[in-house]
């Protein structure tokens, strides 16, 4: 199937926005850009986790019905932080089924009404019971894979750092972005203790914002695109909800099985990958996941934030939206906003964070330490 | 972190305190500076994970010092105020491990 549309609203505090505000706006820019009518839509899944506490409304899918006038069915879609990646593999399956010819997929959270802590807590409930009992928050989870990380190849909070800088770097050059501007490696490691060894900068924010995408069957696409972007590869696994189950804090293995799966169905390998966008929400994360996703050893995955390569113009960039950390990280919408990114780079629509002549992103979407995740492998048409 | 119910501690009581006496020895863990909502009067406090004689891994705050906290040392679960106050005034106990 393919991708005909696509919309990212601003991330940041939108104080002046609605969760209904951002979601519709959203859902019309990517029908928009798909050039196609709202009653071309067949059926809608909209990406969320907390609206229930943090906006007071759990009933999204007729929200937006409302708002947009359709009575094609909408379904919320929850799996905590891969809420996005979830809904668009579900959307893939509905269409490669036969199912329908368009899905409109929306991804939105509306986070900042609330005070940081409230929502800290809230996320817990993406976490084990046990965990949130003992005070840990998700910082204070992926601390602990960042301590064991450290203890088994070396590396230090200035490896970590690095990840911050970098992203903020990417999110500099994109406009949509929570935080659009550079941070050096001594504002990282100055900035306060949340749970050793990660500080405030080593963590993605708490963001208001929305995404969308218009996901076609293979004839629609090529009916509507000069140029198609096709879906090619789509893996989604599951692992325990708490750490304590795993066999080792250094991997999650969901992504591992995700993105086995994404390979084998795209036939792809993953030297044929220009860019990806990987879930970032602290900065040990995009370490593992790049390590999880194959493109690099176990404990290697810092060594490639020193040289340089996962920037933009290196061999293959990473988070060129300013990931989870930068662009921000409006729970629902990340794993759409992913998609987004790549598909914009893949039109050569990114503007100063193009890479050239892209062919071929992937996206890796985690929900909780790595309860669920989801990989999709997207190529350009020829 | 929210209230819980008294059905809820009532219902899981037994689980509760099943770790109660039981050593272990810490293997991973962290100091969180800024704990989430109900947590802040107890910030910086020590969570890591035990491995329990049985083999069994447990998530739990752990308490004796921050100069006895360490890699590979040998704790033990204690009975400690998990958390107290709230609307129904109900007193929650459960365990958290100590540094021996």
């Amino acid at each position: 199937m393919g991708i005909a549309g696509i919309y990212q609203t601003k991330f940041g505090e939108l104080w002046d926005r609605s969760l209904g505000d951002l979601m519709e706006e959203a859902a019309r820019g990517a029908i928009m850009d798909a050039g196609i009518k709202n009653k071309q839509i067949e059926s809608v899944l909209v990406a969320n986790m907390l609206s229930d506490q943090l906006a007071g409304q759990s009933h999204l899918g007729s929200l937006l019905a409302q708002r947009m006038g359709i009575q094609a069915p909408v379904t919320r879609v929850e799996a905590a932080c891969a809420s996005g990646g979830v809904a668009i593999a579900k959307a893939a399956m509905m269409i490669k089924a036969g199912l329908y010819k368009a899905v409109l997929v929306v991804g939105a959270e509306k986070m900042t009404d609330l005070n940081a802590s409230l929502v800290a807590s809230s996320l817990m409930a993406a976490a084990g019971e046990d965990e949130a009992e003992t005070g840990l928050n998700f910082v204070g989870l992926y601390a602990l894979m960042a301590q064991a990380y450290f203890k088994k190849f070396g590396a230090t909070e200035k490896d970590l750092a690095l990840v911050a800088v970098k992203n903020h770097y990417h999110a500099s050059l994109n406009g949509k972005a929570h935080f659009p501007y550079q941070i050096s490696v001594q504002q990282v490691l100055a900035s306060p203790k949340i749970a050793d060894p990660l500080k405030l900068l080593d963590c993605s924010p708490i963001s208001d914002g929305a995404a969308a995408a218009v996901l076609v069957s293979l004839k629609m696409i090529k009916k509507l695109a000069k140029k198609p972007i096709f879906i090619v590869g789509s893996g989604q696994a599951s692992d325990s909800l708490s750490l304590k189950e795993r066999e080792n804090l250094l991997s999650l293995n969901a992504t591992r099985l995700a993105a086995k799966q994404a390979f084998q169905t795209a036939g792809l390998d993953k030297k044929e990958i220009d860019l990806v966008e990987v879930h970032d929400c602290f900065t040990i994360a995009e370490i593992l996941a790049l390590e999880d996703l194959g493109f690099y050893q176990e404990g290697t995955g810092f060594v490639a934030q020193q040289n340089g390569e996962v920037k933009l113009g290196g061999k293959r960039p990473v988070n060129l939206s300013g990931g989870l950390k930068a662009c921000g990280h409006p729970v629902g919408a990340t794993g759409v906003k992913q998609i987004v990114e790549i598909v914009q780079q893949l039109r050569g629509q990114a503007g100063k964070k193009q890479v050239r002549g892209a062919r071929v992103g992937l996206a890796h979407n985690v929900g909780g330490t790595g309860g669920t995740a989801t990989v999709h492998i997207l190529k350009k048409g020829e | 972190m929210a209230e819980n119910s008294p059905v809820k501690i009532w219902r899981e009581a037994k689980k509760r305190y099943q770790n109660l006496g039981k050593t272990g020895w810490l293997t991973w863990f962290t100091k969180v500076w800024q704990g989430p909502a109900g947590f802040e009067k107890n910030s910086p406090f020590w969570v890591g994970m035990v491995r329990l004689r049985n083999n069994r891994k447990v998530t739990s705050q752990i308490v004796g010092g921050d100069k006895r906290i360490a890699p590979g040392v040998k704790v033990k679960g204690i009975l400690r105020i998990l958390n107290k106050g709230g609307e129904k005034g109900v007193i929650e106990y459960g365990v958290k491990f100590k540094t021996i």
